[in-house]
């Protein structure tokens, strides 16, 4: 079997598997021991910190991959796992600044306020949508070396927005939290859920920039 | 109740734009890259 065959393959098995996992962790999720203050809303849990979580590790898989083009000659693969990760992460936060609110005007009573998390979750997006935009202005010749310098530098807003709650006062957002094994199950299950979407996700996206590769330098992409 | 159900499509309207925009774009470079190879 060709490496495009092997490569079809796994992206089949992935999806199929984080279908099954999706599917599983929604169904858990709406079957979960009901939350006393809040109710039903609650369960915005089980897809909001899951996305957050998902995230946060496709942000690192930028950080990663970008350190390993800058340091081992470059390669193009190692630019196109960067930028992938990266765009799918930002679709994961998108979730997470979509569900956030509707958390919060239900758990604090507004839409939005501008807390220690929130304030640089959206920084930490806003900045990453940079990436992007810089990356499609800068010439194909540079290109690949701005997006790795950006996915190293970007990380920073990464752990400020993770250590946020710790670093600052006046954060709404729990250090910990204290749920019934219950609930706490379900949760681990949708991050795992999530994660392993993650990587479906990203494979698909992965596979557009080895077609962006073969189209632009006009070699076989495998 | 409304706003969970909220969060979940939204989440799900999201997650179907995206691989539906990976999928159109997927399907315009493979196009581009026959007519490269041509």
């Amino acid at each position: 079997m060709s490496g495009e065959g092997w490569a079809a393959k796994i992206r089949a098995i992935s999806w199929a598997l984080a279908a099954l996992l999706v599917a599983g962790s929604l169904w858990m999720a709406a079957h979960a021991p009901l939350e006393v203050q809040m109710g039903i809303v609650q369960k915005i849990i089980y897809i909001h910190v899951p996305s957050a979580t998902a995230a946060i590790t496709a942000f690192f898989v930028t950080f990663m991959a970008s350190i390993v083009y800058l340091v081992s000659g470059r390669n193009w693969r190692w630019d196109a796992i960067a930028v992938s990760s990266c765009e799918v992460g930002m679709v994961f936060s998108a979730i997470v600044l979509v569900t956030g609110p509707l958390w919060a005007r239900s758990a604090w009573n507004t839409w939005w306020t501008w807390e220690p998390r929130l304030t640089s979750f959206l920084i930490m997006w806003i900045l990453y949508g940079g990436y992007f935009l810089i990356r499609s202005s800068v010439g194909s010749g540079s290109r690949r070396d701005v997006s790795a310098v950006l996915g190293v530098i970007l990380f920073v807003s990464v752990i400020i927005t993770y250590m946020s709650v710790t670093w600052w006062r006046g954060s709404l957002h729990p250090k910990s939290v204290t749920m019934v094994p219950e609930m706490r199950g379900v949760l681990s299950i949708s991050i795992i859920a999530w994660l392993v979407f993650y990587a479906a996700a990203f494979q698909e996206r992965f596979r557009l920039e080895t077609l962006r590769h073969a189209a632009e330098s006009g070699e076989d992409a495998r | 109740m409304t706003y969970a159900v909220a969060a979940y499509a939204l989440a799900g309207v999201i997650w179907i734009g995206y691989l539906l925009s990976l999928r159109a774009r997927a399907a315009r470079l493979t196009q581009q890259t026959s007519v490269t190879k041509r």
